[in-house]
C-alpha cells in the first residue's frame, strides 16, 4: 500500500472573475482582441480562490464525506479528482479507476430508448461494452423500471429518468467513486436505495468520495470526514469530531451572521437553538441527567393556533423524538413578541451524536423549519453501540428464589 | 485492493494532460466516439419525416439548382462530364463538411453538461460529430449509381481508391472542426465569424464550377484548399472526371497540417473548458 487512492498536494484552483479573462460565462473574441491590442483594459473584476493549499490522503477502501457550505469548494475538490477541471497549483493523484458521479444521466438523449442510453451513459461514465453488456440485466433490475426499457427516455418521469441513471453509474467498476449530493434528489425511497447502494460499494472495500448535505447519510457512511470552508480543509478527522465542530460553526455562524433574521419582514423568525444542561449551552452534554432543548423566536403579529416542533436525530439517521408543543400545552396563541421555549428531555438517550431541528407550524401549514439547527454529543454511560436510540441504565430488577 | 501496483495511476496538475496522455485517453474511447456518433445518428433520424432521405434530398437539391442556374445562365461546360454528375458529387461533400464542421464546432457550447458534470477524452466530442454524416455522404454517393447508368458513364478502375478520399475528407473537416470546437467554448462570438468563413469556402471551393481552367500561381494557392484536393479526387473516382493534378497533394498535405494545428489549439484551450464554458 504505497499509494494512497487520493492524494492531494497543496491543490489551489483560482477562478478570474470577469469577462476579459477565464470567465464562467465564457468570454467573446471581441474583448480577448480589444484588450490584446491595449483599445480596452481587460475586463477582469478580480479573482476567486476556490480552493487554496488543500492537501489530503485518501487510502485504498475507505470512505470519506465532505462537508462544507455552499461555495466552500467541495465540488470543485471532486472536479479536480475527476479531471473535469485542473489545478492553479499543485498535484492530485488518483490511484485505481475512477468513476464520478457529479450528476446522474449526463448525456441521455430523450429520443433513444433506456437500453440505448444505458449503452450511451455507461460509455460516457467510462465503461467498456462488454462490461455493460454483462451487468444490464443487474442495471435494470435495480433501476426498477425494466417494463420501460425499451420506451424512448423522454416519455419517463423525472423520477424514472433518475433511478436509471443512478442504476448505470451505481453498477460502474470504479475503485474509486466520486458522488456529489445526487442522494439528495429523488424520492424517499430512492434516497433509501442509493444509500444502501453506496454502503454495499463501501462494503466491497472501494475508495468513496461523498460529498453531501445530507448529514446523517455522510454519518452513516463514513467514518473519517473533511470540512472545507472557504477553500481550505478546517478539520480533517472522525466524522462525529467533524460534524459537531461544522455544525457548531455552523449555527453561531448564521447566528453572527444574523441570517435568522434575514426574513426580518416576516412574521415569525427563529432565532436561536441551542442545547444547555446545568442552565449552560453544551456541544457535549452527559447523558445522565435531562438536557434542555431551547429555542427562540419572534413574532410580528398576534398569533393564534401555532404549533411548534421539536426534532432529534442520531447520526444513525433514526429519529429520536418529534415532540409537539401542542401536545403539551395546546396550540400556542401568541401577541407579538420574543418567545422561548424550552423542551426537557429526561436521562434516557443513548450515547451518540444528536442533530436538533424545529418546526413551526401555524394553522396547519409549515411556515419555518430548520433541520439542523444544533449539535450535541451525549457522553456518559450507554451500550457500545450508538444505533440504539435509547439507553435506560436502571429499571433492572432480578429475584431469585430457590427451587421448590 | 491487495496489491495496487497495477492501478492506474493519473495525475492532474496545472498543464494539464501531457500528449502521450491524451493519445491513449483517445485510444481508450474508441468505444464511446462510436456511442455518441450512434446517437446522433438515430436521434437524427427518429425526428425527421424524410429519415435517410433528406441525407439524399440535401445534395440533390442543392444540384438541382445549379444544374439549371450554371447551365442555362452562366453557361458552364465541365464536358465530358454531365454536368450534373459533376455538381451533384460536389454537393455531398460539401454538404458534409459544411454539416459536420457545424455540428463538431457547437458540440461543447450545445452539451455543456458533457464538460462541467463528466469527464472523459474530450477529443471524442468532436470526432464522434464528424461520424455520422459519413453516413450521409455512403447513401449520397450509392443515389450516383441510378444517376450513372442513365448518363451510360462508369468510373472504371479509381473507384478502388474512394475509400482514400473519403478519409480525406474526413481528414480535411477533422482539422478545422477540431480548432472551431475549441475556439467557440472561449470565444462565442466565433460563430459569426464561422458563418461568414463558410460562405467563402464554398466560393473558393470547386463545387459548382470546374477548377482545371485557372492556371499560373493563383493555380497553387487553389489548392492550398484542402477541399479543392479532396473534390478533384472524389470526382475521379466516382464519375471519371478527370485524374486530381499533381497539386491535389498539397490540398492533402494542408489537411494533414490543419489536423496538427487543430490538436494544437485544442489542447491549449481544452484545459479552462470548464472554467469558461
Amino acid at each position: 500500500m504505497s499509494e494512497p487512492a487520493i492524494r492531494l498536494d497543496n491543490v489551489s484552483k483560482r477562478y478570474l472573475l470577469g469577462e476579459g479573462g477565464a470567465s464562467r460565462r465564457g468570454g467573446s473574441l471581441r474583448d480577448s482582441v480589444t484588450s490584446r491590442l491595449r483599445l480596452a483594459p481587460p475586463r477582469i473584476r478580480g479573482e476567486m480562490w476556490a480552493l487554496r493549499d488543500v492537501s489530503f490522503e485518501v487510502p485504498h477502501g475507505q470512505a470519506i464525506g465532505i462537508v462544507g457550505r455552499n461555495g466552500a469548494g467541495k465540488t470543485t475538490v471532486l472536479k479536480i479528482l475527476s479531471r473535469i477541471t485542473h489545478p492553479t497549483s499543485g498535484v492530485a493523484t488518483t490511484s485505481g479507476r475512477v468513476g464520478a458521479l457529479l450528476e446522474v444521466g449526463t448525456g441521455f438523449h430523450p429520443e433513444l430508448t433506456g437500453r440505448e442510453n444505458v449503452y450511451l451513459n455507461g460509455a460516457i461514465l467510462g465503461m467498456r461494452r462488454s462490461e455493460i453488456d454483462r451487468r444490464f440485466d443487474d442495471i435494470v433490475d435495480f433501476s426498477g423500471i425494466p417494463a420501460f426499457v425499451d420506451t424512448p427516455v423522454k416519455r419517463y418521469s423525472s423520477g424514472m429518468r433518475l433511478r436509471l441513471a443512478f442504476s448505470v453509474a451505481a453498477h460502474l467498476q470504479a475503485e474509486i467513486l466520486f458522488v456529489d449530493e445526487v442522494i439528495a434528489v429523488g424520492d424517499a425511497e430512492f434516497q433509501r436505495r442509493c444509500l444502501q447502494k453506496l454502503a454495499e460499494i463501501e462494503l466491497e472495500g472501494r475508495t468513496v468520495i461523498l460529498v453531501s448535505h445530507n448529514l446523517e447519510a455522510i454519518s452513516r457512511l463514513c467514518r473519517r470526514a473533511l470540512w472545507i470552508e472557504e477553500g481550505t480543509v478546517r478539520s480533517d478527522g472522525p466524522t462525529a469530531e467533524v460534524l459537531d465542530a461544522y455544525l457548531d460553526a455552523g449555527r453561531r455562524g448564521t447566528l453572527e451572521r444574523g441570517e435568522y433574521h434575514r426574513d426580518d419582514e416576516a412574521d415569525i423568525a427563529l432565532r436561536s437553538i441551542d442545547v444547555r444542561q446545568d442552565g449552560a449551552r453544551r456541544p457535549t452534554a452527559d447523558n445522565r441527567r435531562p438536557i434542555e432543548l431551547h429555542m427562540s423566536f419572534v413574532t410580528r403579529r398576534p398569533v393564534a393556533d401555532l404549533d411548534v416542533a421539536f426534532t432529534m436525530i442520531n447520526l444513525s439517521g433514526a429519529t429520536v423524538l418529534v415532540e409537539r408543543v401542542a401536545d403539551a400545552l395546546g396550540v400556542l396563541t401568541l401577541e407579538p413578541g420574543v418567545h422561548d421555549l424550552v423542551l426537557t428531555v429526561p436521562p434516557v438517550l443513548n450515547r451518540g451524536d444528536h442533530v436538533v431541528g424545529v418546526r413551526i407550524v401555524e394553522d396547519g401549514h409549515l411556515v419555518m423549519e430548520e433541520q439542523h439547527g444544533a449539535f450535541v454529543h451525549l457522553d456518559g454511560r450507554g451500550s457500545g453501540t450508538t444505533a440504539a436510540v435509547l439507553h435506560l441504565g436502571e429499571g433492572w430488577s432480578c429475584t431469585s428464589s430457590t427451587e421448590p | 485492493m491487495a496489491d495496487d501496483s497495477d492501478l492506474p495511476q493519473v495525475v492532474n496538475r496545472p498543464g494539464g494532460a501531457t500528449v502521450g496522455e491524451q493519445f491513449r485517453e483517445l485510444l481508450e474511447a474508441r468505444e464511446l466516439i462510436g456511442f455518441l456518433a450512434v446517437r446522433d445518428l438515430k436521434s437524427r433520424y427518429k425526428q425527421t419525416v424524410f429519415g435517410l432521405a433528406w441525407a439524399v434530398l440535401q445534395p440533390l437539391i442543392g444540384a438541382a439548382v445549379f444544374l439549371v442556374l450554371m447551365t442555362r445562365v452562366v453557361g458552364v461546360d465541365t464536358d465530358p462530364v454531365p454536368y450534373l454528375l459533376y455538381v451533384f458529387v460536389g454537393f455531398v461533400a460539401w454538404t458534409y463538411f459544411q454539416a459536420s464542421f457545424t455540428s463538431a464546432s457547437e458540440v461543447f457550447t450545445r452539451n455543456t453538461d458533457l464538460i462541467t458534470k463528466v469527464y472523459f477524452a474530450r477529443l471524442a466530442s468532436p470526432i464522434a460529430a464528424l461520424v455520422p454524416g459519413l453516413v450521409s455522404v455512403v447513401v449520397g454517393l450509392a443515389v450516383l449509381v441510378p444517376m450513372l447508368l442513365a448518363y451510360q458513364r462508369s468510373p472504371g478502375w479509381p473507384i478502388v481508391t474512394l475509400p482514400l478520399w473519403l478519409l480525406a475528407l474526413f481528414v480535411a473537416t477533422l482539422g478545422p472542426a477540431l480548432m472551431a470546437s475549441a475556439l467557440l467554448v472561449r470565444y462565442r462570438d466565433l460563430r459569426q465569424v464561422v458563418g461568414l468563413g463558410l460562405q467563402t469556402m464554398l466560393f473558393v471551393t470547386p463545387v459548382v464550377y470546374d477548377a482545371s481552367g485557372i492556371e499560373g500561381g493563383v493555380r497553387w494557392l487553389y489548392y492550398a484548399n484542402p477541399l479543392a484536393g479532396v473534390l478533384a479526387g472524389l470526382r475521379w473516382s466516382t464519375i471519371a472526371a478527370a485524374g486530381p493534378p499533381t497539386e491535389a497533394a498539397l490540398s492533402l498535405g494542408v489537411a494533414v497540417v490543419l489536423v496538427a494545428v487543430g490538436m494544437f489549439v485544442f489542447r491549449r484551450f481544452e484545459r479552462t473548458f470548464a472554467d469558461v464554458i
